[in-house]
């Protein structure tokens, strides 16, 4: 237990086994700890907003699971595709580190969210209403996602110090992480367990897209759009959109030229 | 397979583009390897998008998967042997000195490397297909990672060719051979790496001409992916290996948007 804490310490502050030029596989082992941990006790109190009578208590379980789950499979999906790129930038031989900082940055992660669980239960505690709960979980989410950032710099300034491309690679990165993870997310839910539905490790209608509901949900709020008109704002904007992408990459080639 | 796949991955790690091996042509790219790897890794991607009619329909439609498996390396060989005539003949009259057999080495490796990118976008790929039933959805999805492994296929092409351009200017100076060379790029860094593209000037033919071209190969490739239709697979039309010829890729684009949230 207090070789766990000491370890969780080392991680915040990058020293130890965590240092930036540690090797990798001394510290794996507690960087996949971390994120276990972490991710289950930050799950099982997200859980207990559905309540804590004895036949609900599987739920914080469900929940636990399912944040490791969450963060890892998105890593898992979107792996391949960003060494690849990695690879095609040149950039293959930095790639241990490259993934040092990224499985870093899960564990990040979920440690800030166990630091936040207290405020989460607070705020269950003083809050019932289920909307807000799920909007208040989506913003602990977005703090421990930023509050991880410290991590990824940290990691990452060598890297980016040799190499400036690697800027652009992590923003690469986190745009596909997003958007696999969203729908990851979505596919996972409940997180939370409304009190009302019986607990369920997937909801029945869970399978759907997160996207094309909240698309449709814009739609719907922008009205009715006639067809014809969609079609026509579309052929009207591609050629714009094909001339303006045009002139910016034109622009970047002239700046790149100019400071060789 | 083992040995594909180290080609590949020189490829990939840009090492086929190393000025001094240019310099002497492009005899060390491998056509059988190169395309071996390439079918297999359409092969792949052709499997994770033909799960879509697999997982929608009762019962499951195999038949759409091994078509798509089938579809998506012949995609890019058609794509290919359409636009190479072209390619050659832009490349003779940009003075890049190489016979077609070196145009299809120099062209092979960015294709491989377009669908390596793509083959790696395949677990994402079936993870939307796993969980969402929306059709509209899944086309522009496999559209957008088409249009992105596309993009770095070309980058990776338009390296090459301005290495080369470099690497071939180099040597003619040195002999004194009045070799009609375009303008001469910048020098090579001594770091391979492929995202910069260091294109010459705008003025420049080679730039232009290339742009022009990469235009046709893309446009051609769009239009040979709407003529083997169906990939996907819509869950409302029975399963056949090809679709009436009606509209064009662009048109079904806008309607497809229209329809994932208007519908």
């Amino acid at each position: 237990m207090r070789a766990f804490f000491r370890a969780a310490d080392d991680f915040l502050r990058g020293r130890g086994v965590f240092a930036v030029d540690a090797p990798l596989m001394g510290r794996l082992r507690w960087l996949l700890a971390l994120m276990l941990v972490c991710g289950l006790f930050y799950g099982a109190v997200m859980g207990t907003f559905s309540g804590l009578k004895a036949g609900r208590l599987h739920q914080l379980l469900y929940s636990g699971v399912k944040v490791p789950i969450l963060l890892l499979a998105t890593f898992v999906l979107c792996l391949p595709s960003f060494f690849v790129v990695n690879t095609l930038a040149g950039l293959r031989d930095d790639f241990g580190q490259v993934l040092r900082a990224l499985v870093a940055t899960q564990s990040c992660v979920t440690v800030v969210l166990a630091a936040l669980a207290p405020i989460t239960a607070f705020w269950y505690i003083s809050c019932r209403d289920y909307g807000l709960v799920l909007l208040f979980n989506m913003v602990m989410f977005g703090v421990a996602t930023l509050a991880a950032q410290i991590v990824v710099r940290r990691y990452y300034r060598p890297l980016i110090a040799r190499e400036p491309r690697h800027r652009h690679l992590l923003w690469a990165w986190f745009v596909l992480y997003a958007f696999v993870g969203v729908q990851m997310g979505w596919v996972l839910r409940p997180f939370i367990g409304n009190p009302e539905a019986p607990v369920a490790f997937f909801r029945a209608e869970a399978w759907g897209n997160a996207y094309v509901v909240v698309g449709g949900l814009i739609f719907r709020a922008v009205g009715r759009v006639p067809a014809p008109l969609l079609t026509f704002l579309g052929i009207a904007t591609l050629p714009l959109l094909v001339v303006l992408s045009h002139l910016l990459c034109s622009a970047v080639s002239r700046n790149r030229r100019r400071t060789p | 397979m083992i040995r594909w796949l180290k080609e590949l991955d020189e490829v990939l790690r840009g090492h086929k583009g190393d000025p001094q091996l240019l310099a002497g042509g492009t005899g060390h790219i491998r056509i059988k390897p190169l395309v071996a790897v390439s079918i297999v890794l359409g092969i792949v991607y052709g499997l994770c998008m033909g799960l879509y009619a697999v997982l929608t329909r009762t019962p499951p439609c195999f038949a759409q998967m091994f078509a798509s498996a089938v579809k998506v390396p012949i995609l890019f060989i058609l794509t290919l042997v359409i636009t190479f005539p072209s390619l050659y003949v832009f490349s003779a009259l940009l003075g890049i000195r190489l016979g077609p057999k070196d145009t299809l080495r120099l062209i092979l490796a960015p294709v491989s490397a377009n669908l390596a990118v793509l083959a790696s976008l395949g677990p994402i790929t079936a993870f939307f297909t796993l969980s969402t039933s929306s059709y509209p959805f899944m086309k522009l999805l496999n559209f957008l990672f088409f249009a992105v492994s596309g993009v770095i296929g070309l980058k990776v092409l338009l390296t090459m060719l301005s290495r080369l351009d470099a690497a071939q200017a180099g040597p003619a100076k040195a002999t004194g051979n009045s070799a009609p060379a375009a303008e001469p790029t910048d020098g090579p860094g001594p770091t391979v790496t492929v995202m910069p593209v260091a294109l010459s000037p705008s003025g420049d033919i080679l730039g232009t001409t290339f742009r022009l071209w990469l235009v046709i190969y893309g446009l051609v490739g769009a239009q040979m992916g709407w003529v083997l239709r169906p990939f996907v697979g819509a869950p409302n039309l029975a399963f056949e290996w090809f679709r009436d010829r009606e509209a064009n890729i662009f048109i079904d684009l806008f309607r497809t948007i229209v329809a994932l949230f208007g519908a």
